[in-house]
């Protein structure tokens, strides 16, 4: 019932970016859609962890910069194909998962929050250092953009069109795990981790799990944005730009699949938007979080629905039947 | 040692904060940074003000912007589940850490603190006045501290507080100003760290990394116990010190990342805690 509002505004956020290159052919706004889309899958990883399980980890950058250095090495210096890159990257990103996921979870809470922070930095620090491999300060230059059958994806145009199919694709695939019994599970290791324990499924397999669906999907994010971008270097991969994929996806509206998508499309162009400001921009960004968070936690997606509703002329209930309260889909109501 | 001193400070307002509201503050690093600098920039660099009068309005300054940031970025998230308080906190470190830079300008800066580099000569070693003056600082301000929660009738509200909110309400403790107090406190103890410590770092951003060194002091001593946080300060201090000389300077993070890790791996309740207290978390 409530999920068919889910799954619609899912899918007109998705039918907007498909519209997008109808509109304009500029390189520049095709580029900014491309970052969406990378955006957008990183903000779905994030929606796991953060979201379904409930898990205040925020470390989604450090794997994400590991992912992207991972594609990056495999397509420069090995010389391997985009989809052998690719591979290799959620690969390792969901075994890296595990390894810091496993020891993360004994604790929670605050513990786990500061942890995460610190994660960022020490593969920032790897990065930097590292040069053999990572290329310190400077990076990896000349990654190739991917090719389907021979056909490379040189032009913003092409380049769009295969990440919004990844997109669409792992978009369908978070709805379908949201809806199955490990997105149930997911959601019950956040609302009440005790009574998801009686029913005999262990709490910390579900965790480890999320951590691994997210590894996956940062895996394809970073190997999209390394084509994307042609270049990787450390000095993106910080708490700040950490902060930034928090921020979309609390002001989308945390724990719903549609808010990740339409957060990362709403802040992205945002940033571009904010770009004269350049790094004072987060102030804007922290100011959304707190303002979305004191006033409409549900974020863009309670908002969207409402509207919906409106539209239809019907009042939104608020008493919609549990597994979608309230704050986008949280059953805030244990609280 | 210095070094270490400050961590302690930084993670005697994280126990603080832990005994009397239940929270650990994520914004305490940016708490500290902020600390550096209103000292550093504005009371010393700008206005050329001496330590003491410096001081004094640092200690005032921080004590309403701790009060302040309660009242707006943590109350009024309280009733909601802890995750939002988390992400509360986190948005107000990231708001601190970009506001910095529109205050003050972008570029790191540095201060020279009151001594200088003035420093004793003892036997072959040289020591800085300003580690001298951290240390006192730190073992003054232990002293209050455990003097303040053992033997004041505010420091026992304020643990009452902490054990079972409702029941201190319930003996007539006005619990919302006690954990507003208790703000106004630790973020004053985190301003004098930022103060203790901007002499040998740049004021910058960067500061706030100081927050995280600060947490793995309390995850290395105790949460609960304010010497046990004191020690874990002084052991994250000494190990990244001594990483760096004898491992990598590169890699500092990752030695104090690993400490943390290895604690909350086999003895998550600190050198100096007790069992129970990381299940109530």
């Amino acid at each position: 019932m409530a999920n068919t509002d889910r799954n619609r505004i899912a899918l007109g956020a998705l039918a907007i970016m498909a519209l997008v290159p109808l509109f304009t052919q500029h390189s520049y706004y095709l580029f900014v859609a491309n970052v969406i889309c990378v955006n957008a899958i990183l903000v779905l990883a994030l929606n796991f962890i953060l979201g379904f399980a409930g898990q205040v980890f925020l470390g989604t950058v450090g794997f994400f910069a590991v992912a992207a250095y991972l594609a990056a090495l495999m397509m420069v210096k090995v010389g391997a194909s985009f989809w052998l890159a690719i591979l290799v990257s959620i690969v390792g990103t969901m075994l890296l998962s595990v390894v810091i996921g496993l020891p993360s979870l004994r604790v929670s809470g605050f513990y786990l929050a500061l942890m995460s922070t610190g994660f960022i930095a020490v593969v920032n620090d790897v990065l930097r250092n590292w040069s053999p491999v990572t290329g310190g300060v400077f990076g990896i230059m000349g990654i190739p953009r991917p090719t389907i059958f021979g056909f490379r994806m040189g032009s913003n145009l092409f380049m769009y069109i295969f990440s919004f199919v990844m997109l669409a694709l792992v978009a369908w695939l978070a709805i379908r795990i949201e809806d199955s019994r490990f997105g149930r599970a997911f959601k019950a290791v956040r609302d009440d981790e005790l009574a998801l324990e009686m029913l005999g499924v262990s709490a910390t397999y579900t965790k480890v799990l999320a951590f691994v669906i997210a590894g996956f999907y940062t895996g394809i994010a970073g190997s999209l944005f390394v084509s994307l971008h042609g270049f990787v270097s450390p000095e993106v991969f910080t708490s700040a730009y950490n902060s930034l994929f928090m921020c979309m996806l609390v002001v989308g509206g945390l724990s719903t699949i549609p808010g990740a998508i339409t957060g990362a499309m709403v802040l992205t162009v945002l940033t571009e938007v904010l770009r004269p400001l350049r790094e004072k921009y987060l102030t804007v960004f922290a100011l959304m979080i707190l303002l979305v968070l004191r006033y409409e936690p549900g974020g863009l997606y309670t908002l969207l629905r409402a509207t919906i509703s409106r539209f239809r002329g019907r009042r939104l209930r608020r008493q919609t039947p549990p597994a979608v309260a309230t704050v986008g889909g949280e059953a805030s109501a244990v609280k | 040692m210095s070094i270490g001193c400050v961590y302690g400070l930084v993670a005697l307002g994280y126990s603080f904060i832990w005994n009397a509201a239940g929270v650990v503050n994520l914004a305490q690093g940016h708490f500290v940074m902020i600390g550096g600098y209103i000292y550093g920039i504005t009371l010393t660099n700008r206005l050329g003000l001496p330590l003491i009068p410096a001081t004094i309005l640092l200690v005032l300054t921080m004590g309403v912007f701790g009060v302040i940031a309660e009242r707006v970025f943590y109350r009024p998230f309280t009733k909601a589940n802890v995750r939002t308080a988390l992400v509360a906190l986190l948005a107000l470190g990231m708001l601190l850490a970009n506001a910095v830079l529109i205050i003050w300008d972008p570029y790191p800066k540095g201060t020279p603190g009151p001594w200088g580099q003035a420093g004793v000569t003892i036997g072959s070693v040289n020591i800085m006045y300003q580690n001298i003056f951290i240390i006192v600082m730190t073992v003054a301000l232990l002293i209050g501290q455990w003097y303040f929660f053992k033997h004041t009738i505010y420091g026992k509200y304020l643990r009452a507080v902490s054990l079972d909110k409702a029941t201190a309400a319930l003996i007539g403790i006005d619990t919302e100003r006690s954990i507003a107090l208790t703000f106004a406190y630790s973020s004053i103890l985190a301003a004098l760290a930022g103060m203790l410590i901007s002499p040998f770092l740049a004021i910058s951003p960067q500061l706030a990394n100081v927050g995280f060194k600060g947490f793995g002091a309390c995850v290395v001593g105790s949460f609960s116990n304010t010497l046990g946080a004191m020690i874990g300060g002084l052991m994250i201090g000494f190990f990244e010190q001594f990483g760096s000389f004898y491992i990598s300077s590169a890699y500092r993070e990752a030695i104090v990342y690993i400490i943390i890790t290895f604690f909350l791996l086999f003895r998550p309740e600190g050198l100096f805690g007790r069992k129970k207290e990381v299940g109530s978390l």
